[in-house]
């Protein structure tokens, strides 16, 4: 089943290919295994951060809320034990979790806009633009961005998740920008497009409705790349103690637990959770792409 | 290889540091916030010395760094103290200056992460290769036990490296003891041209080193796999397979051979994440390279050290993918001929 055919034989009316494509989505997800596992491994994740502060009072993670259990290991009333300054692990983790998930989406979404963006442009317009622009991403893919962002981190005082996400994006982009400018250099000769050209359509508007809809596959599986390296740079800012350190996320439990030797003391439940949390998140993550890539060029689909 | 070809590649890896230097110069004199005056008061703070004059201290790292000249200038100081390799000095180790300390770490750094990854890309991509090939042979049997880790390696390939490190230093060497928990060598230790310093090195290289290779070897072996993929319909395989040659040549002449080129392509872009991610592993090790001076740095606020260390491993980044550059054409002699 080949759901960019199906989408580019749909007819003009821009809803109908909106829903075709959501509707081929959903079909292909069935069909597909690797997505299906990849995104019910993410979802847990989400549910936990999302469905936890209902059985879960979240002021049980603030500092000093235990005084009577510090650094205690798992019990019948701390599920996951306490931290030596008597926050309840479980309450920390439910809080933590969707802030690190927001860190990524935020940084994720930005980095596929910017790279989309640049990949447009080097693949439609051509010429010296796509040289520059390739030369430049391909640069900017062998520049250790984790150790820019270290560098900057360490000057600026990033004050929310936000601008964090704002920062990791500037270094998660060059996947997408790689991908789609492939993309665009071959579409862009293709019939249809060519007709649109002939009959006066303006460049915005081939782009955002002859070649967008072809590209959404290879969109959705580079966000989910974007994603990962998102939440990856993320963490290790996290857990070197820099980015936004006043806000719960599971990057910052590590950078505590770390300062406080939590492994030496034997403090498992400190460490093991988070990590149990980012292994399903990652793989989850890391299986829906590869699923996806499968998806946007079934070429790459492995015979049976 | 021809010089044209040697010079073009000796060009991409002067853009590549030159870009990597001026991102990190504009980044941090965009920011808000004068990094120098702010440092030199934090330490002043952090030194309880807050009644003294700092006037002149600051004064002179402005002079230093012509911080009140023009960004040109500004610029172009920056870029000529790195030409003649001045990183500038330690600001909390003061006489110390930053390539010493550097120097001093990159040996371990190197060692580990030059290990690791050929261990890593040899078994990554020898399981891969093995994984996507259909054995008609003796050797089905064993190639099947190596597919059914196909799922292992899709989990491995995505945990972070130090995570997984995290998790050895609690079993191996906290519960089971092993091996030692961290550090280069045992505290104390010391190091001389003998067969127990050797001992030591290795004992201490291995929890860090199986964090990253564990990791490694599932990404390069999903990367293998799926390059040998499309090899298995090419015709050259159908013709070699009819020629009745042996299942070994063909496959590591016909089918490893032809994926090598983009195998260490990807491995060029996987390069910058790697050294990312032994940064963390050194920090949960203790382990003495380039990651922990960073973590300390980062812990007293050394903005100089922080810098100096990036752009050494910028560069040195670069330049090992400048090496692999000349080391292509011995690869695939196809690439001499791609010229312009």
């Amino acid at each position: 089943m080949d759901a960019t055919q199906q989408q580019s034989e749909s007819t003009d009316s821009v809803s109908r290919r909106l829903v075709g494509a959501v509707a081929g989505t959903l079909r292909f997800a069935r069909d597909n295994m690797k997505i299906t596992i990849g995104l019910s491994m993410v979802m847990l994740i989400v549910l936990f951060g999302s469905a936890g502060p209902l059985f879960v009072d979240l002021e049980n993670a603030e500092v000093g809320s235990f005084r009577d259990a510090l650094g205690q290991s798992p019990s019948a009333k701390h599920w996951l034990g306490t931290d030596p300054n008597g926050r309840d692990m479980l309450a920390w983790l439910i809080d933590a979790t969707p802030e690190s998930l927001r860190v990524g989406i935020l940084a994720g979404a930005l980095g596929v806009f910017f790279g989309a963006s640049i990949g447009f442009i080097a693949g439609y317009y051509g010429g010296w633009i796509d040289a520059v622009l390739r030369t430049f991403t391909d640069i900017m893919l062998v520049i250790p961005g984790l150790l820019v962002l270290i560098v900057l981190a360490s000057i600026v005082d990033v004050v929310s998740l936000e601008l964090l996400a704002v920062v990791i994006a500037l270094f998660a982009w060059m996947g997408t920008a790689r991908v789609i400018r492939a993309q665009v250099l071959s579409l862009r000769e293709r019939q249809y497009v060519e007709i649109a050209r002939l009959s006066g359509e303006k460049g915005i508007y081939i782009v955002f409705f002859e070649l967008m809809p072809n590209l959404m596959p290879f969109l959705l599986a580079s966000f989910v790349s974007s994603l990962i390296g998102a939440i990856l740079a993320a963490l290790g800012l996290e857990f070197l103690g820099l980015g936004a350190t006043h806000v719960s996320t599971l990057g910052n439990i590590l950078y505590w637990q770390n300062s406080y030797n939590a492994v030496i003391r034997g403090m498992w439940w400190w460490w093991g959770p988070p990590i149990v949390i980012f292994i399903i998140l990652f793989s989850g993550m890391f299986i829906a792409s590869i699923g996806l890539d499968e998806w946007a060029n079934p070429r790459l689909k492995q015979r049976a | 290889m021809t010089i044209t070809y040697i010079a073009r590649r000796f060009g991409i890896f002067l853009l590549v540091v030159f870009v990597g230097v001026t991102l990190i110069f504009l980044l941090t004199r965009l920011a808000p916030g004068d990094p120098i005056q702010a440092k030199v008061l934090a330490l002043e703070a952090q030194a309880g010395n807050t009644g003294g004059d700092i006037g002149p201290i600051v004064q002179a790292y402005r002079d230093k760094f012509q911080l009140d000249g023009p960004w040109h200038v500004q610029y172009a100081t920056y870029l000529s103290n790195l030409i003649r390799g001045d990183l500038g000095y330690s600001m909390t180790n003061y006489p110390a200056t930053v390539s010493d300390k550097i120097s001093a770490a990159m040996p371990w750094s190197i060692g580990l992460i030059g290990v690791t990854t050929i261990l890593a890309v040899m078994i990554g991509s020898l399981i891969g290769a093995l994984i996507a090939w259909r054995s008609s042979g003796s050797a089905a049997y064993a190639i099947l036990a190596v597919k059914i880790t196909l799922p292992i390696l899709m989990v491995a390939a995505a945990i972070p490296f130090f995570l997984l490190g995290l998790i050895l230093q609690f079993v191996l060497a906290l519960n089971w003891k092993l091996l030692p928990l961290g550090f280069g060598v045992d505290p104390g230790f010391i190091m001389s041209w003998n067969i127990e310093t050797l001992v030591q090195l290795v004992e201490h290289a291995i929890l860090p080193a199986a964090s990253i290779i564990l990791v490694s070897i599932g990404v390069w072996g999903l990367g293998m796999r799926a390059m040998m993929v499309t090899t298995g319909g090419e015709d050259y395989m159908v013709l070699g397979d009819a020629k009745g040659l042996k299942e070994r040549r063909l496959f590591f002449g016909y089918a490893v051979r032809n994926v090598l080129l983009p195998q260490s392509t990807a491995f060029a872009l996987a390069l910058a994440g790697v050294v990312s991610g032994q940064v963390l592993v050194e920090v949960i090790f203790n382990y003495p390279g380039l990651g922990l001076l960073l973590r300390n740095a980062i812990g007293e606020s050394d903005y100089f050290m922080i810098q100096g260390i990036t752009l050494v491993l910028i560069f040195a980044i670069a330049f090992a993918l400048f090496i692999m550059d000349l080391i292509y054409p011995f690869i695939d002699p196809r690439i001499t001929y791609k010229s312009s």
